[in-house]
């Protein structure tokens, strides 16, 4: 009995470390492609892109639920984007609130007659409407159907040959778009999709929708966020982008080649995971088709989000995460070690289902197992420091190194105060609120297994004014 | 793993201990490399803005012409040639004409153009790419054999900057490696080359004529060809008509669609044949951009045919379609106000509506015919309405 318990225990322990491990790569991996590609960021060569008349036109598709404290600013940061030729599409998905009243003395919307092709279908069109001052802008108004749904509806409105999809409540960097959309001009006929990094607004001051001043959230719930998008993003994902493993690009700000996207039939509808969901997709699809494709992560195009600043939000979020997360992973089980995907099926997919989708299940039981067998007596202390070894302190190392990341990359924090704080959220986030996370994915699951598919209700101060 | 004092003279868990020793170790070196990195990158940042506001006077003055060369060499030349590079290239990407003259005569004086020259022999990418820059910025005709040295460069990004910075010394020399070195490129640095090209003007026509109507045409790459057609459009090269008109009936798609574009912006006359040629292709795109061709060269004997593109599965021969009627003035007008009203396709209905109450049609259509305003019933267009979803191409 004794033996099979220690059993159990090194099987825990060598989850963590296996988890721990894949990350250092990652990490590893990351740092040299940031340092290789600081020396390669030359702010002319996107002047350059600028002035190209190859640089491809791009519909900005912003989805948008109960929006109102967002939205004019968000869709002015939009419209002040540093790019040759784009047009914004704001789909007013059935909110609740006055977002279309505030749209419509915003920019002085009047409705125009027009029809589009539904070449994917989604719920019906009460009107579409132009600006009077921002030609650029469209502004469709439909019955609530969900995120994909909007997204659809945009894509079928949309004139041009990509489109970026972004939440309401993102800010875009200026110079943002123009990145992103490099891998299209490097390869337009490879290229589908290509997505750009989220960061944390809380805490920035933002006027008119433009960020004034990066700022560190005051908030501790954002604080830690901070820390856990620089390292999803940070390491996670150029990591995964190195050896063309990206299964996600963000909701909140990526860009899609609109045929391919219609090719593979939009978003689907009936998963609460829509955005990582279309990627395994077209994945799915190209690579069933033997078409040659990629699908790129550029981590130096930014944009900023809102995160919540309330637990129950906070909570929601990561449980509708987790659950799209598994719906996907079932969805496309087929890639699982499936040699006819490629580094997908036999490296990022079977590294999502079980760090990703299990491995909060198994991080919480083992924490309670190993702990429980310590204080049983059936495991001794140096195996319970072992234990914390990997599981804490390896994650303390992971997250303090993205905040190396962040220094070598993006530098965005200008006090050395800032800093500090972030290394010190970077500690206690392995002490406590990671653990926290783990058990709201956990819910997830469950969520799933009981058929869930709600978006749960969240919350936003807005940008309105400075902060 | 009987007692915790015997566990810990065991070998394996005294391994497990050094292993946390290293990682707190480790832990402690990423903090170290977080604040040496901010503080390197302060230190410069500060170092870089001291010396970018010490120059702006000096320069300032002297591309305005407030200061002499020998003044303003006096107050730069104690900051690195570096910063004096990086503030001189800023200037001379947004100015032209005398200043980028007294630019030139300043890097003489520095001695820029040597430390450009011995930049593209390091033996490391990033220098060699701020020597190319620099010699682009200031250098005369005198660096372009160094620069044609760099477009062999193992770095893909030195070589495009090469080609950038022969470009903007105009160095004709240049043309022939370039045309060449677009023949080997990717698709993207082909463009970027493209780019290159355009800035030569016409003094590289002669060149892609050649290139273009020459023999070789068929051994070519259909992009490169397309490539080429469209740099000769937007050059404004008249003289290059009869090759393009030679290949708006290629048998390669990117070639008829580069060739429809350049005829547009050159305004090639073509025969009605030719223009209806292109309406009836099988490929959309060619579709689209013959029919902007028909409307700008004003022929209205294809207005039957732009009104049956109106009736086109793609979205982008129906809108050029649109314009092109538009731009045939009445007689085009007349035809999108009769398909607008009697079509029996909501697709042309709906576009010939679009394109009739643009704002920029809606001013020329009232002008036209002012007690006659288009009827409303083409705004048959309530979303379910429409005709069965039909695929973009």
């Amino acid at each position: 009995m004794e033996n099979i318990v220690i059993l159990v225990d090194w099987c825990f322990l060598m989850f963590f470390f296996c988890l721990n491990s894949s990350y250092s790569c990652l990490l590893f991996l990351s740092l040299i492609d940031i340092i290789l590609r600081n020396r390669r960021r030359i702010e002319a060569d996107l002047d350059y892109s600028l002035e190209n008349f190859y640089t491809m036109p791009v519909s900005i598709i912003a989805p948008a639920y109960n929006e109102e404290a967002t939205i004019e600013g968000s869709i002015k940061s939009l419209l002040s984007l540093r790019y040759p030729e784009f047009e914004v599409i704001v789909v007013n998905d059935g909110s609740k609130d006055d977002t279309i009243g505030v749209m419509k003395k915003a920019f002085q919307l009047y409705p125009i007659h027009t029809i589009f092709q539904k070449q994917v279908e989604t719920k019906e069109v009460r009107g579409i409407y132009r600006s009077r001052i921002e030609p650029r802008l469209t502004f469709v108004d439909k019955a609530n159907g969900g995120k994909a749904d909007a997204l659809n509806c945009g894509m079928n409105v949309a004139k041009y040959p990509l489109f970026c999809a972004i939440d309401a409540d993102t800010l875009i960097l200026p110079n943002a778009l123009l990145k992103v959309a490099i891998p299209f001009m490097e390869d337009p006929e490879k290229t589908v999709a290509s997505g750009g990094t989220i960061r944390v607004a809380n805490g920035c001051a933002i006027d008119s929708g433009e960020i004034k001043k990066i700022g560190f959230p005051k908030n501790p719930l954002a604080a830690f966020q901070v820390v856990e998008y620089l390292r999803a993003f940070l390491f996670g994902r150029i990591g995964w982008n190195l050896f063309g493993g990206t299964l996600i690009i963000s909701g909140a700000f990526g860009l899609f080649s609109r045929r391919t996207a219609l090719e593979v039939g939009g978003y689907a509808h009936d998963t609460v995971g829509e955005d990582m969901e279309l990627v395994v997709r077209m994945h799915r699809y190209l690579r069933e088709k033997k078409r040659p494709y990629r699908i790129v992560f550029v981590w130096d195009a930014a944009c900023y989000t809102e995160v919540p600043e309330d637990i129950g939000v906070l909570e929601r979020q990561r449980n509708r995460w987790h659950r799209g997360l598994i719906d996907v992973i079932f969805r496309h089980r087929r890639m699982m070690l499936n040699l006819r995907y490629g580094v997908i099926g036999l490296i990022a997919y079977p590294f999502f289902a079980i760090f990703e989708m299990l491995g909060p299940l198994v991080e919480i039981v083992g924490i309670i197992f190993v702990l429980m067998t310590y204080f049983l007596g059936l495991a001794d202390i140096t195996f319970l420091i072992l234990y914390l070894n990997v599981a804490v302190l390896f994650g303390i190392m992971l997250s303090i190194a993205a905040v190396l990341l962040e220094e070598l990359s993006f530098y965005a924090y200008p006090r050395w105060w800032d800093i500090l704080k972030m290394c010190l959220f970077a500690v206690v986030e392995n002490l406590g609120y990671r653990h926290l996370t783990l058990i709201w994915r956990i819910k997830g699951i469950f969520s799933y297994l009981s058929g869930s598919k709600q978006w749960g209700a969240m919350t936003r101060k807005g940008f309105g004014g400075p902060k | 793993m009987s007692t915790d004092a015997y566990l810990w003279e065991e070998p394996l868990y005294r391994l497990i201990l050094q292993i946390t020793t290293v990682q707190v170790v480790i832990l402690g070196l990423i903090v170290v490399g977080i604040v040496l990195v901010r503080a390197v990158r302060m230190r410069r940042e500060k170092k870089d803005q001291f010396v970018s506001k010490a120059l702006l006077q000096p320069l300032m003055s002297y591309l305005a012409g407030d200061a002499s060369l020998d003044d303003t060499h006096r107050a730069v030349r104690r900051y690195r040639r570096r910063n004096i590079c990086l503030e001189l290239e800023r200037y001379a990407t947004m100015l032209g004409g005398g200043a980028l003259a007294r630019i030139r005569a300043l890097y003489e004086r520095l001695d820029l153009r040597n430390y450009g020259i011995r930049l593209c022999y390091s033996s490391y990418w990033w220098r060699r790419l701020e020597g190319v820059r620099i010699l682009g910025a200031g250098g005369g005709h005198d660096v372009v054999d160094v620069l044609l040295e760099s477009l062999d460069d193992s770095h893909a990004i030195v070589r495009l900057a090469a080609a950038r910075s022969l470009g903007r010394i105009k160095a004709t020399k240049a043309i022939k490696p370039l045309l060449e070195m677009m023949a080997e490129a990717k698709q993207i640095s082909r463009r970027q080359l493209a780019q290159t090209l355009i800035a030569f003007g016409p003094a590289a026509h002669p060149a892609l004529r050649r290139m273009i109507s020459g023999g070789a045409l068929s051994d070519l790459d259909q992009r490169l060809v397309a490539t080429l057609i469209e740099v000769l459009a937007l050059t404004g090269d008249i003289d290059s008509a009869p090759a393009i008109r030679a290949v708006l009936d290629s048998d390669k798609l990117e070639i008829r669609i580069a060739a429809f574009k350049a005829v547009q912006l050159l305004h090639v006359p073509l025969t009605s044949e030719e223009i209806r040629q292109g309406l009836t292709d099988e490929q959309w795109p060619v579709k689209a951009q013959a029919a902007l061709a028909a409307g700008k060269l004003g022929d209205p004997s294809v207005i039957s045919q732009l009104g049956t593109c109106l009736t086109d599965r793609s979205w982008w021969v129906r809108h050029n379609a649109g314009q092109a009627l538009y731009m045939l003035g009445r007689q085009g007008i007349a035809e999108l106000e009769r398909i607008a009203q009697h079509s029996d396709d909501g697709f042309a209905r709906d576009m010939a509506f679009r394109t009739l109450t643009s704002d920029a049609t809606y001013q020329f259509q009232r002008e036209l015919n002012p007690d006659d305003p288009i009827k409303p019933r083409a705004t048959a267009t309530s979303f379910d309405q429409v005709t069965p979803p039909r695929s973009e191409p």
